[in-house]
């Protein structure tokens, strides 16, 4: 009871957080210079025109009304039309949420696999190897490169020399898998460039402070060999701090996949949320915020329960 | 009947970022298999680096300087990772400080004490080590967290025994609990090597504890087993100067960690072998011998002891060592 | 357990991956050709459409009454011929077989009511005005219309094939199952088969289009690539056959890839600059600022150091349209010291030597900051504090074509379309309304002249009260003409037969896909 209490909660102010964020991006999007009307109808036009545009999408009404309006909708699970192409912005979004997830799995997956088992070696490896050494720099490497610069530098180097691998070209993955994968190489690998430095970093820091722990002297002590004492101790306590900095990776992701996602031209939320900004296709926009927001929100409620199931102490605070 | 570990004039070198410091300086000791030794020093006295030397579980830093340390006939430095690992699975079992850091805490205790009896232990296994050291069998279902930390020691204890070790090693194990308990834990190693039969030592900062509860005692100072002997003898009637300091300090009750008040200077940093006693600044009867020659560890009376003086060389001096005696 | 499953799962989706690819090898003969194109369409409807990016679009799908040679000549379109009847009349003969793709013939209907769409302003917007008024418009039967103009209109006939003017089914629009808005639907070679915002368009062909046997191939698919590299990329590994660049340096960029040749296609666009001379607090109020301005810009540095070299010095009379207006002005052929002397003198007088005036180069075009930055470059120079100021589109388009202006100097362009008037009504205060008002001056003088050369045919007269035109719009120091703003098509010649315009005033870059044909 006392368990669902709290979910209640944690979801309660899940709800108010979305709230607020779509409430500031509301705001922040009307104080934008430049209307729709201006970007649809472009500069040389009549102020007739233009009127006859914002009547029709009741952008001449007051700012509180038509956030009132856009939350009531949302509420019914409405999330309106594009304005550019009156398509539902709920089957817009959706037809590009694959490229986006597909991209983001990519990215932290690699994160995940290189990472990793790169943390985790340098973590263990004495402070004399070169593998720590290694770690170190590609950590500090990889997190200090900003993924528009060497995206940039992705782009045009695969301009040309292509080797293999396109620049824009995305197909979905059911279509044609090899060619999706051919699109999705580059701009997955720039994005889990940061996310493997992070995840090598807090690994690698992670396992030195397991390494000093009582436990770990325990099993020493005790004859386990290292292998095992990685796989039975190491890892499972390694792996909270490296649980949050994911989590803290993945709302990261969701940023930079849109930047990832204009350089390499791929057709995800990313690239449909910063055209909707461009071209002040307001509900776009909010609707992109509030499903960011809400995927972001989800995913530390998520760790918040990993969290318990690998570490007992917080399990048992929740019941208690 | 050979000895289940000797150290024979060990010496044991950190390396710091500051140069090096001596940390064992030609300890020397034995204990006969089933018997209990208690290592008694000041914080800074060598006696867990002694203590770790056993399993050689010795931090990185650590460089083996001069002598040897055998344990079942074995010298520890002499073995390869893989011998090492054996030595510490068949023969010893070890106990530490603090029992809530000894256990994992993303594991329950039954699984623990599983995995420390090497993975498949026969069925009742389990339940007869918790019930040795004095745990209900539902224990076993708990999260570390869960337990007392009195509860926590007396399962790193049963890890500690789980394979039956011919020698338990315990560094303070009672120094991060409750004094109520503190009778307790100790009760029950020696219960338990008694009853299995291995030998026993117990490293700590008090005196009379160790007296009460090992067969033999040896006080360590500056990196040395400054005295050996039986714990009565130890006890009642100290030979080294040190020892006599340590036992007049502990009857004033001094918190672990704590310098001894009562004897004027500083515990040595060594930074390589002495050349004379390291006790001499600080001890009341040192004269130019102390200084300048090494006191070797030399039987008298039965016992072993470290100081020139020690069979009588030097008049008594200084008052009240001995009262309360 | 789980690991077999999944690969299990992979192997399903290659093969039906292969299928899908088998399939589509199958469809139609004519082939498919794909265009990289580097903007998406924005606005649906042609009417009130204002940006290039949507127009040459619009081109493939609708048709106009008249088109253009490749020389900004008239040619033909859905009207097979036309006659001016007198001054104000004309006459339209549309082409019998011309039928939108929804299998429906165009009829005078459509062409009489698209402009009538056209001349209210709500619908038509800024492009009515181009048309001037009408008496009347008529059909005289389903395939001759005829317009009556309320006074003469030389340029008329000029502007019936710029894209505004595009026929729009109007029968189904008034049925109401046709809306501009969000349907596309012409008479032109192809029609909309899908559209993924962002990603592509595909087009089909028109299977009723008025020329038989066209277009060529099946299909044109519209990749959007916005960035040039990704365009270079996709023509080299043979995603796109054609792509479309404003860059200048796309010849050498594309020098060393395989197959690939470039077309520079001459349009009569160009970039100017935007002169805040009316909002409160510009220095630029001031003439004397606006002429030092003008006197301080160096076209030829723009053009070599943004352009390679590659761009001409370009006036208010496009350039690409042959007149010589313009060529003699001062602001022009004063040696640059000389200029810069000048402008030093003119600041100094009006008393704003060092004025800190900020350069707007939207990043809407990857060329704007650039010319801003030689633009600071030039003013710094005369004694200003200049800098660049970069944002997007709807800042740009908020601070400069509003009411109340918050700017002072912009980089921007022109259409230069296929006769000087066109181009030149936008500086009359009835072409400027309701966009330029807020930051361009009321000269009546200016006006009543390019009314006048409106008014004249082609001839000496005319080209006289260009050159007046031009040289009291250079004087005005408003609105300033900078280079000639070219397109480039970079088309994959081995592997496909692709006809492009050397000349193109209409937008109209892909002008001749319907003859587009594959090689393999």
């Amino acid at each position: 009871m006392r368990l669902l209490l709290h979910i209640a909660a944690r979801m309660g102010m899940a709800l108010l957080t979305m709230l607020s964020v779509s409430l500031i991006v509301f705001v922040a999007m009307r104080m934008l210079p430049g209307g729709f009307e201006m970007i649809i109808l472009g500069p040389i036009q009549t102020e007739e025109a233009r009127a006859v545009i914002t009547e029709q999408f009741g952008l001449d009404r007051s700012l509180p009304e038509q956030f009132l309006s856009w939350l009531v909708a949302v509420l019914h699970g409405d999330f309106g039309i594009s304005m550019i192409t009156r398509i539902p912005i709920a089957d817009e979004i959706l037809r590009r949420l694959g490229a986006t997830v597909q991209l983001t799995a990519m990215a932290v997956i690699t994160a995940l696999c290189v990472g990793l088992p790169l943390g985790v070696a340098a973590g263990l490896a004495d402070s004399s190897t070169s593998v720590r050494t290694c770690g170190r720099l590609v950590g500090a490497l990889g997190a200090s490169t900003p993924d528009f610069v060497l995206g940039v530098a992705l782009v045009y180097i695969f301009s040309v020399w292509s080797l293999g691998l396109t620049v824009g070209g995305y197909v979905p993955f059911f279509e044609d898998p090899l060619a999706n994968l051919r699109a999705m190489i580059l701009p997955a690998s720039t994005l889990s460039v940061f996310g493997i430095a992070l995840i090598l970093r807090t690994t690698r820091e992670s396992v030195l402070t397991v390494m000093t722990e009582g436990y770990i002297t325990g099993a020493v002590a005790r004859g386990d060999d290292p292998a095992s004492i990685v796989r039975r101790h190491v890892l499972r306590n390694a792996s909270l701090p490296v649980m949050t900095v994911a989590t803290i990776y993945l709302s990261l992701l969701l940023g930079g996949a849109v930047i990832v996602e204009i350089l390499f031209t791929v057709p995800g939320v990313g690239l449909y949320t910063w055209n909707a900004l461009l071209n002040r296709d307001y509900g776009v926009t909010q609707s992109a915020v509030l499903l960011f927001s809400g995927v972001i929100v989800t995913c530390n409620m998520l760790v918040d329960i990993a969290y318990a199931l690998v570490d007992p102490r917080i399990r048992g605070r929740r019941q208690q | 009947m050979n000895a289940i570990v000797r150290a024979r004039d060990l010496a044991v070198d950190y390396t710091m970022p500051g140069g090096v410091v001596r940390a064992l300086d030609g300890a020397s000791f034995e204990l006969l298999p089933g018997r209990s030794l208690g290592l008694v020093g000041e914080s800074g006295s060598g006696k867990s680096t002694l203590g770790l030397a056993i399993g050689r579980l010795l931090p990185a830093n650590v460089r083996h300087a001069a002598g040897d340390l055998e344990v079942d006939g074995r010298s520890v430095f002499a073995l390869d990772d893989e011998g090492i690992r054996a030595l510490r699975r068949t023969s010893l079992g070890f106990v530490f400080q603090s029992p809530m850091a000894a256990l994992d805490p993303t594991m329950r205790i039954g699984r623990q004490i599983t995995l420390a009896c090497g993975g498949q232990p026969d069925v009742g296994r389990v339940p007869e080590l918790l019930q040795q050291v004095g745990l209900p069998k539902g224990a076993a279902r708990a999260w570390p967290h869960e337990l007392s930390g009195g509860m926590a020691q007396r399962a790193v204890i049963a890890m500690a025994i789980a394979r039956r070790p011919r020698l338990l090693v315990a560094d303070e194990p009672t120094a991060a609990l409750d004094t109520s308990l503190r009778a307790q834990i100790l009760d029950l190693l020696v219960a338990l090597k008694n009853e299995t039969g291995s030998a026993l030592v117990l490293l700590s900062h008090e005196l009379p504890v160790v007296a009460r509860v090992c067969e033999i005692i040896g006080v360590m100072y500056g990196g040395r087993v400054v005295e050996l002997g039986d714990s009565a003898g130890v006890f009642s009637r100290p030979l080294h100067p040190y020892s006599r300091a340590l036992l007049a300090t502990a009857h004033d009750g001094a918190r672990p960690g704590e310098r001894l008040a009562p004897i004027p200077g500083m515990p040595p940093v060594l930074s390589g072998p002495a050349s004379g006693c390291s006790f001499a600044p600080r001890c009341a009867f040192a004269d130019e011998r102390c200084r300048s020659e090494r006191p070797p560890l030399r039987p008298i009376g039965g016992r072993l002891a470290a100081c020139h003086h020690a069979d009588g060389t030097a008049p008594e001096r200084g008052s009240g060592m001995s009262s309360g005696m | 357990m789980a690991i077999w499953r999944f690969v299990n799962l992979i192997a399903a989706t290659l093969v039906t991956g292969s299928l899908v690819l088998v399939g589509a090898a199958q469809a139609g003969s004519g082939g498919s050709i794909a265009w990289g194109k580097p903007t998406e369409v924005i606005s649906f409807d042609p009417h009130v459409s204002g940006d290039g990016a949507s127009w040459s679009f619009f081109h493939l799908v609708y048709d106009q009454l008249l088109s253009t040679d490749d020389d900004f000549g008239l040619a033909p379109g859905l009207a097979l011929s036309w006659e001016e009847v007198s001054a104000t009349s004309y006459r339209f003969h549309l082409n019998p077989d011309a039928t939108f793709s929804n299998g429906r013939a165009v009829t005078s209907h459509d062409v009489v009511a698209n402009f009538q769409r056209l001349t209210n302003p709500e619908s038509g917007g800024v492009w009515g005005k181009q048309l001037g008024e009408f008496e009347a418009i008529e059909a005289e039967d389903d395939h001759t219309v005829r317009f009556d103009l309320a006074l003469p209109n030389p340029v008329f006939l000029k502007v019936l094939p710029l894209t505004p003017y595009s026929i729009l089914p109007m029968t189904e629009f008034e049925a109401g199952t046709f809306d501009p808005a969000v349907d596309i639907l012409g008479s032109g070679p192809f029609m909309v088969a899908e559209h993924l915002q962002d990603e592509s368009w595909t087009l089909t062909r028109n299977p009723h289009y008025h020329r038989a046997g066209h277009p060529l191939i099946d299909e044109l698919v519209i990749r959007i690539l916005p960035d040039d590299s990704a365009r270079i990329a996709a023509l080299r590994d043979g995603r796109v056959d054609i792509a479309t660049f404003a860059n200048p340096d796309t010849p050498l960029l594309l020098a060393d890839v395989p197959g690939v040749e470039v077309v520079v296609q001459n349009t009569t666009n160009y970039f100017r600059l935007d002169v805040s001379a009316i909002e409160e607090g510009s220095p630029f109020t001031d003439l004397r600022v606006r002429q030092a301005a003008h006197y301080a810009l160096d076209r030829e540095a723009i053009s070599n150091i943004v352009f390679g070299g590659q761009a001409i010095v370009d006036y208010p009379v496009p350039a690409g349209l042959g007149y010589e207006a313009c060529r003699d002005d001062p602001f022009y052929v004063m040696p640059r010291d000389e200029r810069l002397a000048k402008a030093r003198a003119l600041l100094e007088e009006a008393g704003a030597t060092g004025a800190r005036v900020g350069v707007i180069g939207s990043s809407t075009l990857m060329i704007y900051p650039l010319i801003a930055q030689v633009v600071q470059a030039n003013l710094n120079e005369a004694g200003f504090d200049a800098f660049v100021e970069q944002i997007p589109a709807a800042e740009w388009y908020a601070r400069v074509f509003a009411e109340d202006t918050d700017f002072d100097l912009a980089v921007s362009w022109f259409a230069g379309y296929t006769d000087p008037a066109i181009v030149l009504f936008w500086w009359t205060q009835a072409g400027a309304a309701g966009w330029a008002h807020g930051y361009t001056i009321t000269d009546d003088r200016l006006d009543a002249l390019v009314a006048r050369t409106r008014m004249l045919p082609e001839g000496e007269e005319r080209n006289d009260a260009l050159a007046e035109v031009c040289s009291v719009i250079n004087e005005n120091s408003n609105v300033l003409a900078l280079v000639n703003k070219p397109d480039y098509v970079a088309l994959r010649s081995d592997l496909i037969e692709a006809r492009i315009g050397r000349n193109e005033s209409t937008f109209d870059n892909l002008k001749y896909a319907e003859e587009f044909s594959r090689l393999d």
